[in-house]
């Protein structure tokens, strides 16, 4: 049978009189690749926001494998396994490639030699070995995405959650983010990840949910989410 | 290459700078000056620079130590053997205590700066009107049989000799922080403290790791303060302009570096005194029109301060990793 | 106590309240658009103050008339300020930034003791001495005149504020940059204006002050720091704030100055700005979170 990583039940976040989410259920599975969609401000930033700790949830409760986690503090929920990206890269300046990485190996190797151990593992499984001791404002807004996925995995996840990744990437860096994102993947490392392209999302997730001004529109494997008719209507209705 | 490297070689030029001063009871003034606001502008940096938290309310922790020293000589007849320590504590208690409600709110930048201002401004009013610390006039203490145990010397030099020990001692701790974790933690909160939350980092207890440690030190300085000079007032241990001063050593010399408030201290009051005794007893305030000309220039011109400077042009100075604070981080 | 003295005391604090108010709703304004804290705000207030006294013992002029020199002039030295500091600090880090504006301020006061000595000076006119009975209480008409010119500057400043373009190009940009720059507004000059506009307000202040309280060149450091606590106290960058703020504060201060020493009550503003912080720390960000992502 399945096994559960993550569980978000009711989960609701409002600000003042804005419902930025209310009443999100879903499930993830340990060892999957799966997708959150929903067009700009259908508050899927929100729910990273309140699933890595950055905000707390209004209502509801958000369980990682099997605890409970809402209401805790970021460093904590990083702790018990969960890593995140952000949507806007911004490395940690007048730090190298490897500093920005030994920050977030620090958490589970408080000594400097195996902190640098490890973040230069890190490095190596996205490809990025070669940079490490070049300073990080000097990197590409490829190299940057892929620096971010350096330092949540140096945090040794068991739940990565990605946030729009290929944003800015051309075609041919987007592909080879996926490739990584997928060889991860095949390490043990659940993945959700946030993306605004449909294609990504349903070449890369088997199951997603669909989030539309706060709630949620569809959950099930993305051939039948994205086939449900309030999915369709919502995402043209954004489009036209 | 030693991991101490940048606080062995401050130290050394510190030490060998002392003994050209050991023959000259005025340069020796100089130095016992300079070594200690060069000191306490390091301790000031570890928040500042590293951690990107501008405290422009460090004299009270100054002020503390040296307050604390001369009451508990003047009031309780107490040796430094015991009053150095018991600032310390007093210094750790309150930083803790103004940190922990400070950044409960996530204060930072401006709002940071002006809040410990707040708080050293009252200190400071307060003692200026009690009249048990001497009110602004301030308290003398009495001389004691016991010169060693009081440490009052005759002569200048002991005092030189206390002042390049905590120079080192500073150097040391400083160094040792800023290349292990907590270093890097600092300067990780200092860049995007969000980001840095969600990578593992505490961020609450390493921003109260650098004020205290940054509060000690000062109040170490304040406490040498005071068995020094024999004499404690609000302005000089207490007043607005010594923070300023901190910073102001901080800029020019360097914010990211370690070394950097030293160095801006060893140009700044130097140069200051030169002024003083080259523009006569009558007025003083020329040495403070330079500091400030030269203050707003480097501030705008040399971001990374003289030091900042000096190691682009010579990058095999030893590598301290940091460089000055980039804006935009203040509230997510 | 008496009731009388309570009332005295409430009255004097209301219209310092209102003259501190003024000052720092120039210092509100300029963070509010440019997210730069001017710590040489109470040096241009200290100029304004000489410009009003020397007008006043060299040309013969009236405070009142001198404010129609000092004001032109203020405005002047704060679109010179923006266009040869400000504007490049805006490039540099925020500790920069309070640096630059630090060395200013040490700057206008030494310079200020090298040109005025230290001296204490104060404008003394027959109506100096005046003053006027509102029931049981007192109230000096130097004073007086001070206050009701802030408060008239005050609903100036807001109807310029809340019902002209202008006042709504300052607002969108103060709210965000980015998004005023979008749709087509010039950054440059509206930082340039509130700059202006920010430092002119003491050239209203200065002069009147220059008939209530002594100048000297360090008399701008105080009124920085009241301004700080004031803009704080009230959240920073609004104007109702400041207002609020600054009546607290007045009469706060001179509540406490009837009860303790004189220096007791110079620390109520900074003890007032810690009990804020205590209780009600929503009022001491910005409206909207300060966020510029």
């Amino acid at each position: 049978m399945t096994d559960t990583i993550l569980e978000v039940t009711d989960l609701g976040k409002f600000f003042g009189g804005l419902r930025a989410l209310s009443g999100v259920c879903f499930t993830v599975w340990r060892g999957e690749i799966f997708g959150i969609i929903g067009p700009n401000g259908a508050g899927k930033t929100t729910l990273f926001n309140c699933l890595s700790g950055a905000l707390k949830p209004s209502t509801g409760r958000i369980g990682l494998d099997g605890r409970r986690i809402d209401g805790l503090h970021p460093h904590d929920i990083c702790r018990l396994g969960l890593a995140r990206t952000f949507q806007i890269v911004r490395p940690f300046q007048g730090m190298t490639v490897l500093g920005n990485v030994m920050v977030a190996a620090y958490g589970r190797h408080p000594a400097t030699a195996d902190a640098e151990h490890h973040a230069h593992e890190a490095l190596r499984s996205i490809g990025m070995a070669h940079l490490a001791h070049l300073d990080a404002e000097r990197l590409s807004v490829a190299e940057m995405r892929r620096l971010e996925i350096a330092r949540a995995i140096a945090t040794e996840p068991r739940l990565l959650l990605l946030d729009e990744m290929l944003a800015g990437l051309t075609a041919t860096e987007a592909a080879a983010l996926c490739d990584q994102i997928v060889a991860l993947n095949g390490r043990g490392i659940t993945i959700v990840m946030v993306e605004h392209s449909v294609p990504v999302i349903s070449r890369m997730c088997a199951r997603s949910i669909v989030l539309n001004f706060g709630t949620l529109l569809a959950e099930g494997t993305t051939q039948d989410v994205l086939r449900d008719p309030r999915v369709q209507e919502a995402y043209l209705g954004s489009a036209a | 290459m030693n991991r101490f490297l940048p606080a062995i070689v401050p130290s050394l030029l510190a030490a060998a700078i002392f003994a050209v001063c050991l023959g000259d009871p005025y340069f020796m003034e100089i130095f016992i000056h300079t070594a200690l606001m060069g000191t306490i502008s390091v301790a000031w940096n570890l928040m500042a620079g590293f951690t990107g938290l501008i405290s422009l309310g460090h004299s009270l922790f100054f002020g503390i130590g040296a307050y604390v020293v001369a009451y508990g000589h003047i009031g309780f007849g107490l040796p430094p053997l015991v009053t150095w320590p018991l600032a310390v504590v007093l210094a750790a208690v309150m930083a803790l205590a103004i940190g922990l409600l400070c950044f409960r709110y996530g204060l930072r930048g401006y709002f940071f700066a002006i809040a410990t201002l707040a708080f050293s401004e009252v200190a400071f009013l307060l003692v200026s009107a009690t009249p048990w610390l001497g009110r602004s006039d301030g308290m003398m203490m009495p001389s004691e049989d016991e010169t060693l145990l009081y440490l009052q010397f005759l002569e200048k030099w002991p005092y030189g000799l206390m002042v390049l020990g905590f120079l080192a001692i500073t150097l040391f701790v400083g160094q040792h922080l800023v290349s292990s974790r907590t270093g890097f933690y600092w300067r990780a909160l200092r860049d995007n403290e969000g980001a840095a939350e969600a990578l593992g980092v505490p961020a609450m207890r390493y921003k109260l790791i650098a004020f205290v440690v940054s509060a000690v030190l000062t109040s170490v300085g304040g406490a040498f303060f005071a068995s020094t000079f024999a004499f404690v007032d609000p302005r000089s241990t207490l007043g607005v302009d010594l923070s300023i001063q901190l910073l102001v050593f901080s800029i020019i010399g360097g914010l990211g570096l370690l070394w950097g408030p030293l160095l801006g201290a060893a140009l700044l009051i130097p140069l200051g005194e030169l002024l003083r005794t080259a523009m006569g007893v009558g007025f003083n305030g020329v040495n403070i029109v330079v500091y400030a000309v030269l203050l707003m220039t480097l501030a705008l011109l040399l971001p990374q301060g003289l030091g900042g400077w000096l190691k682009t042009r010579f990058p095999a100075m030893p590598r301290l990793g940091g460089k000055p604070i980039r804006q935009g981080d203040a509230v997510q | 106590m008496s009731a009388t003295i309570l009332l005295q005391a409430l009255l004097s604090g209301m219209t310092n309240g209102a003259i501190y108010a003024l000052i720092a709703v120039g210092l509100t304004l300029v963070f509010g658009v440019m997210r730069v804290v001017n710590f040489a705000h109470g040096e241009f207030l200290m100029l304004a103050m000489y410009g009003g006294y020397l007008a006043w013992a060299h040309l013969g002029l009236d405070p009142i008339i001198a404010v129609v020199l000092v004001v032109p002039a203020l405005l002047a030295l704060g679109v010179g300020l923006f266009e040869t500091l400000i504007r490049p600090a805006m490039r540099v880090p925020e500790i920069n930034q309070m640096a630059v504006t630090l060395g200013l301020s040490l700057l206008l006061q030494y310079l200020a003791l090298m040109v005025f000595k230290a001296d204490n000076l104060l404008i003394v006119q027959d109506r100096s001495t005046a003053s006027l009975w509102i029931g049981p209480v007192l109230l000096q008409m130097p004073q007086a005149i001070a206050a009701l010119a802030a408060v008239l500057l005050l609903i100036g400043l807001y109807i310029v504020l809340r019902k002209t373009d202008f006042g709504l190009i300052m607002r969108a940009v103060s709210q965000s940059r980015d998004g005023a720059a979008l749709s087509g507004i010039d950054i440059g000059r509206t930082y340039r204006w509130a700059m202006g506009i920010g430092i002119g307000t003491l050239g209203v202040a200065g002069p009147l002050m220059a008939s209530v309280l002594y100048v000297n060149p360090h008399i701008g450091a105080l009124f920085t720091l009241k301004a700080f606590v004031i803009v704080i106290v009230g959240g920073m960058g609004s104007f109702g704030g400041v207002l609020l703020g600054a009546l607290l504060v007045g009469v706060a201060e001179s509540v406490a100055g009837v009860l303790t020493t004189a220096s007791v009550a110079a620390a109520v503003p900074f003890a007032l700005l810690i009990l804020v912080m205590l209780l009600r720390p929503e009022g001491l960000m910005p409206v909207g979170g300060g966020s510029r992502a």
